[in-house]
């Protein structure tokens, strides 16, 4: 291994259960506690080769190696997580050597040690909700097909249909905002705090129906089964939605240090 | 394929890489590094790699359906 840095997954209070250090992290490394001031950072060594400035550039746009480093990343932080309340660190946080994690826990200590408190019992559900494409809201797809026989084929009915079928779509999509911000107040009543995460592109995400609502919300946890209960009977009877839930997660999106 | 592996994690249904990079690159605490990269290229590495990954699922859909 060429010269080595730190590689910081989460942080949590002392002390640390010292079992923390039987797992592993990237690259099968064995992971590390840095404690300062009451605050621990759980590390594992890395190779700047692979994790320096220019390597990561490199690496980043690297698919599977992207996909393999997340992985380990959330892995090592739900197996924190498991055992403390933890802050995870944003993917590919990297110091060159433990005297320079340390500084960054003393510059930042009341910052994590208040955020810490606010996410402490708590755990992050992130709910996604879509509008079916292929079952659209109104009237359905069959009235325009034979209204459009008794009509004839002529140019005018195929421009009719077109126009109903765009109007549809649209109040579909009126109702499915609704429908999602009321999902999104229902669920916000069960969580300590909620947030708006930004609209996936569905090229992305493989999923081609309409994503309505990406949110992500912080479950007590002597909340999470209300919680759960109430996701899955809130779109009860309305076929023309989806929604997915995943979680109990770290509270990553609830760890910005910036959130008063 | 993981290095790592613990008896809990095993029962974890396989998340998307999509909703864990919303969270691994969109949120968590951002504590300055000293490799530069991780924060200051974090927009343009999400452009890159959306980028990237629609033309990967565009390959993978082609090979999927046979058109070309």
């Amino acid at each position: 291994m060429s010269q080595t840095g730190k590689y910081l997954y989460a942080v949590t209070r002392a002390p640390a259960g010292e079992s923390l250090t039987t797992g592993s992290g990237l690259r099968g490394q064995p992971l590390e506690l840095i404690e300062h001031r009451g605050l621990v950072a759980i590390a594992s060594p890395v190779d700047l080769g692979e994790f320096g400035e220019e390597g990561l550039r490199r690496n980043l746009e690297n698919l599977s190696w992207l996909e393999e480093v997340a992985r380990v990343h959330h892995q090592v932080v739900q197996f924190v997580f498991t055992a403390a309340p933890a802050a995870p660190l944003r993917l590919a946080t990297i110091c060159l050597d433990t005297e320079a994690v340390r500084a960054r826990l003393n510059t930042l200590h009341d910052q994590i040690d208040a955020m810490l408190e606010r996410i402490s019992g708590s755990a992050e559900w992130g709910v996604k909700m879509y509008l079916r494409i292929s079952t659209p809201a109104g009237s359905s797809g069959q009235a325009i097909t034979q209204s459009m026989e008794q009509e004839g084929r002529t140019g005018a009915a195929y421009l009719e249909q077109k126009r109903r079928q765009v109007n549809q779509r649209r109040v579909g999509e009126e109702h499915a905002v609704e429908a999602a911000r009321s999902v999104h107040t229902d669920l916000s009543a069960v969580a300590v705090a909620s947030r708006l995460l930004r609209p996936q592109d569905p090229k992305l995400s493989g999923h081609q129906d309409k994503l309505v609502l990406n949110a992500a919300y912080l479950v007590r946890h002597d909340r999470e089964q209300e919680f759960v209960a109430r996701s899955e009977e809130v779109l009860a009877g309305q076929d023309q939605y989806e929604l997915v839930r995943f979680g109990p997660w770290p509270p990553y999106s609830f760890a910005g240090l910036d959130d008063a | 394929m993981s290095l790592y592996r613990s008896a809990d994690q095993e029962l974890e249904p396989q998340v998307s890489l999509v909703d864990l990079l919303d969270r691994l690159l969109g949120a968590g605490v951002v504590l300055s590094g000293d490799i530069v990269i991780s924060l200051a290229g974090v927009d343009l590495v999400q452009i890159r790699l959306h980028a990237l990954i629609a033309s990967v699922r565009a390959d993978m859909e082609r090979s999927a359906t046979g058109r070309v």
